[in-house]
C-alpha cells in the first residue's frame, strides 16, 4: 500500500498544475463513461429525425424559409423528444452534484416546458410520414441534417461503400447510410427494452410482493407457476413462439416482457420476506395500519433500491433478446431497421464488406455493456456497504490551491 | 370491578418450530387497571413479550398462533374480534412501544411522516393538520425544536430520540392502555430514567394504563404499581410492587430479588438462580421451577418428605396466600422474607 502522505503529495502537485479537480476512482470512471455512452445512445435516438434525415433544418430559397425537417415529424418523433426530456430530467434530479443550484431550477422548468410542448405537438402531428415531396438537391441555401441520409434511402452512388466523409461508417448491400440506419434502429432497441421491462418490473413487483407479503398457499401456488415459467429456457421459448406467432412491436414487447418478469418476482418477493421481519414493520401494524397498506408504505418502498438494479439488468438482457430475435429474423416486422437486423443483414458480406456487421455489433455490445455498468454504479451507489473505494488508500479530500480541506 | 381496563384470562400461546411444538405462553392471566402501572417480569424468553404481543394479536404475524383464553377489553374480546375491527382498537385505544427504538421506525420515512400516519389513519385528519398535531405531540414529549425534527429521518435521531418519537406516534390517539416491551433495554441509563419519567408523566395527565414488561427489577421498583412474575410461560406471583419486593412468596421472585447485586453489601461472588432456563420444547413436569428451587431442597433436607414429590408431580395453581397477593407455590408459606435470607 501507498503510504498516504505520497498520495496527498501526488494529489496536491497535481492540484497545483491542473487546478481543483474531482479524482475518481478507477471504478467510478469506468461507470462515468458508461453513463455517457448511454446517454449518447438515447440521445441519438430520441433525435434520430433531427439528426439523421434527408430533409434539411432549413432552406431559403427565393426569399422564403422553409423548414422541410419539421414537416417530416409525425407523433412518434415528438413522443421520443418528450421521453428525451423526461431522461434529462431524471438524470439532472439524480446527478449529486450541484443538488440545490439555481442552474438546475432553470434547467429543469425549461425542461418541463419543453416537455408540455412536445406533448401538445404529439395531437398535432400526423400519424405517418408524409410521402416525400421535395428532392434533396434542392436549389438555394440550405442547412442540411449533420446525416443527410433517410434510413431507407438507396445512395445510387454507393453501394456497399466503405466508412468515408459521405457515409461516415459507410453503406450497406443496397446502398442505405449505415449510420442513419444504426440511429434509427436505436430507437426500436430503446423502445423493445424499455416497454418489455416495465412489463417485467410490474409484473414482477406484483407477483413478489404478493407472494412474498401475504406466504401461505397463494405464496405456494404462484412460485410453482413462476417456476414453470423458469424451466424454459427464455431465448428458445420466444423463437418457439414467433416460430409461429406474426411478428409486431407489440408482441415483441409482451412476450419479451413475460419471459423476464420470473427474475424480478423472485428478488422482489426475497426482499419482501426480508423487509416483513423487520421491527419497524410490526410496528406499524400494532399501531392500526391495514395490511395492503403496510405492505404499500413500509416494505416495497425498501425494496426499491435492489429492484432497480435488477430491472437495469433486465432492460441489457431485454435488448439483447431482441437483437437476438432480429437477428433470426424473427419477431419484429420485416424492414424495420433494428441493430440485430442490419447484422444480420452484413452476415452475407462479412468477406467483402465487413464493417456493416461489424459496427452494430459494437454498437450492441457498448449499449448492453454500459447499461450493464450503469446497473452497477446504481447499486453502488444504493448499497452503502458495499464500498469499492477504501478510505484509507483513497483519501476523499477535495484539493483546491493546494490546501487539503 | 369497572376499574379494569384490561383482563386478560387463560391465554396459550405456541409457535411451531422446526424440533417441535413450543408452547411459549401456558395459562395467563391478570388485570390491568385504570391508570396504574402493571410490570410483567422475568428472565429471557419466558413468555413475557410474547403475552404483551398476544394482546394485540401480533404473534398471529410472526408465525404464533393463539391456543385458547381471551383478552377482554371494553366489553370484547380481542381475540375474537374480527380484524377490521382489532385494527381500529390497535394504535387508537391501546398502543405499543417496542424495545428497539433503532428498529421499530421505518428508515426511508421521516419521523414527523409516520407519526402523521397514525393520526390520519385513525382520527381521520388531513395531511396539514396531521403534520401540526404531530409537531405538538413531539413538543409533548420532550422533543426539542419539534418543528424541524418532524422532517429529519430515524438516522438523523439518537436512540433516546428515536423512542420519545416512539412515544408520540403510540400517544397520538390518547390510548387507554399502553404496552410498553422492554421500552429502555437498549438505552443508556440516564435516558433510561428520562423516558421512565416521561412515561409515568403522561401516563398521569391521561389517566391511561401501562402495561410495563420488563427484566430490569429497578425499572419495576421505580414505577410499577403492580409486579405480575412469570416463568416459563406461567404466572408465578401477582402483587403490589412493595409486598413482593418485600415479601417474595414465590422461589423464583425471592431468587430474582436476590440476584440483584448491591452496592452496600461486601464484594464477593454474585448470586444467581441455579440451573438455567428449562428447554421450552421440553418443560419438567410439575411446577416447573422445581428443579432450580432451593426451597425444595430445602425442605428435602429438613426431611419434611412427601413435600418434593407434590414439586415434581403436581402442577402448582395460583392461590391467594396473602390477601390480593397470590403465587403459585405449593410450600409458599415456608418462604424466607427476601431481604433478611438470602438464598443459598
Amino acid at each position: 500500500m501507498t503510504d498516504l502522505k505520497e498520495i496527498t503529495a501526488a494529489l496536491e502537485e497535481r492540484a497545483a498544475v491542473q487546478g481543483p479537480r474531482r479524482i475518481l476512482h478507477p471504478r467510478r470512471r469506468l461507470h462515468q463513461a458508461a453513463l455517457w455512452i448511454a446517454d449518447t445512445v438515447i440521445l441519438a435516438s430520441a433525435a434520430a429525425t433531427l439528426i439523421a434525415s434527408s430533409a434539411p433544418w432549413v432552406r431559403i430559397d427565393q426569399g422564403s424559409v422553409e423548414f422541410p425537417n419539421f414537416r417530416t415529424w409525425i407523433r412518434a418523433d415528438a413522443a421520443w423528444l418528450a421521453a428525451l426530456w423526461v431522461y434529462l430530467l431524471v438524470r439532472i434530479l439524480l446527478g449529486s452534484r450541484n443538488r440545490r443550484g439555481w442552474m438546475k431550477r432553470i434547467l429543469i422548468r425549461g425542461l418541463a416546458g419543453l416537455f408540455l410542448l412536445f406533448l401538445v405537438l404529439t395531437h398535432l402531428l400526423p400519424d405517418r410520414r408524409p410521402p416525400e415531396r421535395v428532392s434533396v438537391f434542392a436549389e438555394g441555401f440550405s442547412i442540411q441534417a449533420p446525416i443527410p441520409f433517410d434510413p431507407d434511402h438507396t445512395d445510387p452512388e454507393a453501394f456497399r461503400a466503405p466508412p468515408s466523409r459521405r457515409h461516415l461508417l459507410g453503406t450497406d448491400t443496397q446502398g442505405r447510410d449505415l449510420l442513419s440506419r444504426l440511429i434509427h434502429g436505436g430507437r426500436v432497441s430503446l423502445l423493445v427494452a424499455f416497454c418489455s421491462t416495465l412489463i417485467a418490473v410490474s409484473l414482477g413487483l406484483l407477483f413478489g410482493a404478493v407472494c412474498g407479503f401475504f406466504g401461505g398457499l397463494v405464496d405456494l401456488l404462484l412460485m410453482r407457476v413462476l417456476e414453470i415459467f423458469l424451466c424454459f429456457p427464455q431465448l428458445f421459448l420466444l423463437i418457439l413462439v414467433f416460430a409461429y406467432l406474426p411478428g409486431s412491436l407489440l408482441a415483441v414487447v409482451a412476450m419479451i416482457g413475460l419471459v423476464a418478469w420470473t427474475s424480478i418476482a423472485r428478488l422482489v418477493r426475497a426482499e419482501v420476506l426480508r423487509i416483513k421481519n423487520h421491527d419497524f414493520v410490526l410496528a406499524a401494524r400494532a399501531l392500526g395500519c391495514p395490511s395492503f397498506m403496510v405492505l404499500i408504505r413500509h416494505v416495497l418502498p425498501l425494496s426499491v433500491g435492489p429492484t432497480l438494479v435488477a430491472a437495469s439488468f433486465c432492460f441489457a438482457g431485454a435488448m439483447i433478446s431482441e437483437a437476438s430475435l432480429s437477428f433470426l429474423g424473427l419477431g419484429l416486422p420485416q424492414g424495420t431497421p433494428t441493430w440485430g437486423r442490419i447484422l444480420f443483414d452484413g452476415k452475407g458480406a462479412l468477406d467483402y464488406a465487413p464493417w456493416i456487421s461489424l459496427f452494430p455489433g459494437l454498437l450492441l455490445f457498448l449499449a448492453i455493456a454500459s447499461i450493464h455498468f450503469v446497473g452497477e454504479r446504481l447499486r453502488d451507489a444504493l448499497d452503502p456497504r458495499a464500498r469499492v473505494i477504501a478510505p484509507e488508500i483513497m483519501p476523499s479530500v477535495s484539493i483546491s490551491k493546494g490546501r487539503i480541506r | 370491578m369497572t376499574d379494569v381496563v384490561l383482563k386478560v384470562k387463560d391465554l396459550a400461546v405456541s409457535f411451531m418450530s422446526e424440533l417441535g411444538l413450543v408452547r411459549a405462553v401456558d395459562g395467563v392471566d391478570f388485570e390491568l387497571r385504570r391508570g396504574e402501572t402493571l410490570a410483567l417480569v422475568g428472565e429471557s424468553g419466558c413468555g413475557k413479550s410474547v403475552t404483551a404481543h398476544s394482546i394485540l394479536r401480533l404473534v398471529e404475524h410472526a408465525g404464533g398462533r393463539i391456543e385458547r383464553g381471551s383478552v377482554w377489553f371494553n366489553g370484547a374480546d380481542l381475540l375474537k374480534m374480527p380484524a377490521e375491527a382489532l385494527r381500529r382498537v390497535r394504535g387508537n385505544r391501546i398502543a405499543m412501544i417496542f424495545q428497539e427504538p433503532m428498529t421499530a421506525l421505518n428508515p426511508v420515512f421521516t419521523v414527523g411522516e409516520q407519526v402523521a400516519e397514525v393520526i390520519r389513519e385513525h382520527l381521520g385528519r388531513k395531511r396539514k393538520e396531521a403534520r401540526a398535531q404531530a409537531i405538538d405531540l413531539f413538543a409533548r414529549v420532550g422533543i426539542p425544536d419539534p418543528s424541524q425534527r418532524v422532517d429529519h429521518y430515524p438516522h438523523q435521531l439518537s436512540g433516546g430520540m428515536k423512542q420519545r418519537v416512539m412515544i408520540a406516534m403510540a400517544l397520538a390517539c390518547s390510548p387507554l392502555v399502553l404496552i410498553a416491551d422492554e421500552p429502555t433495554t437498549a438505552l443508556d441509563v440516564t435516558v433510561q430514567a428520562q423516558i421512565l419519567d416521561l412515561i409515568a408523566s403522561l401516563q398521569r395527565e391521561q389517566g391511561m394504563a401501562v402495561l410495563l414488561i420488563t427484566h430490569d427489577l429497578g425499572v419495576v421498583a421505580e414505577v410499577g404499581d403492580r409486579v405480575s412474575v412469570m416463568y416459563c410461560g406461567r404466572m408465578v406471583e401477582h402483587g403490589t410492587a412493595h409486598e413482593v419486593f418485600s415479601e417474595p412468596l414465590h422461589p423464583y421472585t425471592h431468587g430474582l430479588i436476590s440476584s440483584i447485586p448491591s452496592l452496600t453489601a461486601p464484594r464477593g461472588q454474585l448470586r444467581a438462580i441455579p440451573g438455567g432456563v428449562p428447554d421450552p420444547l421440553d418443560f419438567p413436569s410439575g411446577c416447573r421451577f422445581h428443579p432450580r428451587c432451593f426451597l425444595k431442597t430445602r425442605l428435602e433436607t429438613a426431611a419434611e418428605s412427601g413435600g418434593s414429590r407434590i414439586c415434581s408431580e403436581v402442577s402448582p395453581s395460583l392461590r391467594e396466600w396473602r390477601p390480593s397477593h397470590p403465587a403459585a407455590c405449593h410450600f409458599a408459606e415456608h418462604m424466607p422474607p427476601a431481604a433478611k435470607e438470602p438464598a443459598p
